[in-house]
């Protein structure tokens, strides 16, 4: 048994937001990994500034998940 | 509540470290309270799994000048095309010294730049105004070390060589002395 499988699984982004759609996979990827904020994104991705709040709030669900999962 | 929060750190962290920050995680871990161990591993698998963004072109240049036994701040100072005298200009002014102390700022810089001033002992007021000057950042050029093995910098040369003559001379940074003015405070006073 690997005692790091675990800590290697978990909160890993990638893993985590693979289940997302694409469009909202690419707004995570700025915001996370570009450090864009959401205007930026808005306007690298031509979408609206809502549209961009909805994706970002769909990333944190899929942490809040993983985070409460771990307890 | 406690996930929020813990999550709002995370989010906090990552967007530093996409920036081209260098938080720290254990500032972090430690803001996180009893959910600390969790963060800890959350910011683990993200910096595992995430590039850090190219480092800014001045500390690519400090690190060449390095690596080439060159000290750092005489390579910015060249990059940005400055004399020595222009830099030692906008260091009496930013660090609102008096005219009278330019000989003397002359010197100390002329020493940090070529090895023979300890970095530990400048006053970080001093890297301050050294990076408004030089465009870089404070800990880049503070946190500048001598290399390890190759490098011999003058500075623990002078420091031997006052040993062997029964000298004093301390490469750590040292108390000034009652009369030293405040030129010796800013750079032998540490950090």
């Amino acid at each position: 048994m690997n005692p790091y499988g675990e800590f290697e699984q978990d909160f890993d982004l990638e893993t985590l937001f693979a289940p997302l759609p694409e469009r909202t996979r690419h707004v995570l990827d700025l915001y996370y990994r570009r450090g864009l904020e959401p205007d930026e994104i808005g306007q690298t991705l031509g979408m609206a500034r809502n549209a961009v709040y909805q994706r970002l709030h769909q990333g944190h669900a899929k942490l809040r998940e993983a985070f409460l999962d771990g307890d | 509540m406690e996930t929020d929060r813990v999550l709002k750190l995370f989010d906090e962290f990552a967007r530093r470290f996409a920036r081209g920050e260098n938080p720290a995680v254990h500032e972090y871990v430690e803001r996180a309270g009893e959910s600390g161990a969790k963060l800890a591993r959350m910011l683990d698998r993200f910096l595992a799994s995430t590039m850090p963004p190219p480092p800014p072109v001045e500390r690519v240049e400090m690190m060449r000048a390095w690596i080439a036994g060159q000290p750092p701040i005489l390579e910015l100072r060249k990059q940005r095309g400055l004399t020595r005298d222009v830099v030692v200009e906008r260091l009496l002014a930013l660090l609102e010294l008096r005219d009278d102390r330019r000989a003397k700022v002359r010197r100390y810089y002329h020493e940090l730049e070529t090895g023979l001033l300890e970095p530990r002992g400048v006053d970080r007021r001093v890297w301050e105004a050294l990076a408004d000057v030089l465009g870089a950042g404070v800990a880049d050029l503070a946190g500048w070390r001598a290399r390890p093995i190759e490098a011999q910098p003058a500075f623990r040369k002078r420091a031997a060589t006052a040993l062997e003559a029964g000298g004093v001379f301390s490469d750590a940074p040292s108390t000034p002395a009652p009369e030293d003015d405040e030129v010796d405070r800013l750079f032998r006073s540490g950090l």
